[in-house]
């Protein structure tokens, strides 16, 4: 079984052939969106860091925006600044380029005099990088070379019962077969991560899956919260879903059967093949941000309620086996699994179905979300505090 | 399966049981009857989950093994929504998935609504 993907000079494969137009600060945003708009195949993204942040956030930034740029779908970046900020983009082109070796180019609106004079020079910059990215052709490869990312959002009921039982089937495939299947979403396994645990590859994954529930959860009570006065959400609870507990349960069954080979941290990349888990809040748009960073070139996202969400690098397919959401929610969400709930088909052979689906959207296929050009704005980073 | 596959040794057998208990549900549930109305997700659980809205007075029905079994509802329950299958004393777990969910806020009767209104995480109430 293979996928149709462009190869990359570091070794690893696109689904997509995008070029990053990537603003290194948030006072680079608009600059960058204009360039993208213009030209086919470039995507762009709203950066809301980069200055006014402590060390803390200045690696979370950099570690997300520069994952963001060697996910394999990127076949080159051109980065923005503005020049006087914190993320100062000699760094910023340090850390990507110890990520990856693809072209990588970089302007400071400072630097060229003004909005205009560093569009017209970032248009031809990234013109060059398109027609070099238009030369690629896809080439078939090993499902061992992909990374899908699972996310579970605006979950309900059937979430837990069938969405995503399928997801894990997709994931256990696709671990049989030498691929990686990533979920995340740490506060939605508070109460299942006993489970998790015993199946950990090692000793110490089970110990770390423990580490970063309680880090979370730590985190939370050092201002005074906890993760269940935001969990789970009012959709959730229509949706049939009472605690956080009852939540996870449904949640980790995303991650199939298989062993857990890796905890990863947030927005980094896996070191090991099969199912990792990559620690990161539970709220979609920043969980989905992350797993891109770390490399995931397809994301699966299951929903009981429906939504619209898309990432600029990566495809989003949508999932649901909720047939009034399918229904209602039908320019959103690309298939239905109800045939499950309905009793007409099993949890197995629907999987089976969307890892064949799941090879077509590797291929080009694209979702809905995409066709929308959904993702801009959709790229969310955590913080560890206040800006400064 | 894969735990021998990837050599884990000891350890395979732990993972298998882990594997038996989580997915016990998809061979014995799906694909479900379509009589059914409700859905028992494991033996040991003490709600069932609702496949469509439940009028008061109306029978929920669900498989357990081979056997089909019936409860009338004492109050609307809608759609996807749980459903008490036995009478759970205040404090006391409810169970899904054949895991701890919460713990009873109030006395709850089999055939009650089951949900935020009566039940919370264990860690919300230490």
């Amino acid at each position: 079984m293979k996928f149709q993907g462009y190869p990359r000079p570091d070794g690893k494969i696109g689904t997509r052939n995008h070029i990053l137009i990537l603003p290194t600060v948030a006072c680079a945003n608009e600059t960058c969106r204009i360039i993208a708009e213009n030209l086919p195949e470039a995507v762009s993204l709203v950066n809301q860091n980069g200055c006014g942040e402590v060390n803390v956030n200045r690696k979370i930034t950099q570690t997300v925006l520069s994952g963001l740029a060697a996910n394999p779908n990127v076949f080159g970046t051109l980065m923005i600044g503005l020049g006087c900020e914190l993320n100062q983009i000699e760094d910023m082109s340090e850390i990507i380029r110890s990520k990856t070796n693809k072209p990588l180019e970089g302007l400071l609106i400072q630097e060229e005099g003004g909005t205009l004079n560093t569009i017209n020079k970032g248009l031809r910059i990234a013109q060059n990088l398109v027609r070099e990215a238009s030369s690629c052709q896809r080439e078939p490869f090993d499902l061992s070379h992909l990374t899908v990312g699972i996310e579970c959002g605006g979950s309900d009921s059937t979430s837990g019962l069938v969405a995503n039982p399928v997801a894990g089937r997709l994931s256990d495939l696709l671990v049989d077969l030498g691929g990686t299947a990533m979920f995340s979403e740490t506060t939605e396994i508070i109460g299942a991560e006993h489970l998790l645990a015993e199946r950990a590859a090692s000793p110490e994954v089970s110990r770390k899956i423990f580490e970063i529930v309680e880090r979370r959860e730590k985190q939370l009570q050092s201002v005074n919260e906890d993760v269940r006065s935001g969990q789970p959400s009012p959709g959730n609870k229509e949706g049939g879903l009472s605690t956080i507990e009852e939540k996870s349960l449904g949640c980790i069954h995303k991650g199939g059967t298989s062993p857990v080979m890796e905890i990863v941290e947030y927005a980094e990349n896996p070191e090991s093949k099969g199912l990792v888990i990559m620690d990161t809040p539970g709220y979609d748009v920043l969980s989905v941000t992350a797993k891109v960073a770390g490399g995931c070139q397809v994301i699966i996202f299951t929903t009981g309620r429906g939504n619209p969400i898309g990432n600029p690098i990566a495809p989003v397919l949508k999932v649901t086996a909720n047939k009034d959401t399918f229904v209602k929610m039908k320019d959103n969400t690309d298939l239905y699994f109800g045939e499950v709930l309905e009793g007409k088909r099993s949890i197995n052979d629907v999987g089976d179905d969307l890892l064949e689906e799941v090879i077509l959207i590797a291929n080009g296929k694209r979702t809905k979300a995409e066709v929308y050009g959904f993702g801009f704005t959709e790229t969310v980073m955590s913080r560890a505090c206040d800006y400064v | 399966m894969l735990a021998t596959g990837l050599g884990l040794g000891a350890d395979s057998l732990r993972i298998e049981v882990v594997e038996w208990v989580f997915w016990h549900f998809r061979a014995e549930v799906f694909p479900m009857d379509k009589s059914m109305n409700a859905i028992l997700i494991h033996n040991d659980d003490n709600v069932v989950t609702t496949t469509e809205l439940l009028q008061a007075g109306s029978v929920a029905r669900y498989q357990k093994d081979e056997v089909v079994v019936e409860i009338v509802s004492r109050e609307e329950i809608p759609k996807f929504h749980k459903i008490a299958v036995a009478d759970i004393e205040k404090t006391k777990p409810v169970y899904k998935y054949g895991q701890l969910i919460g713990e009873a806020l109030e006395n709850i009767s089999k055939g009650s609504h089951v949900h935020d209104h009566n039940i919370a995480s264990p860690k919300e109430k230490s």
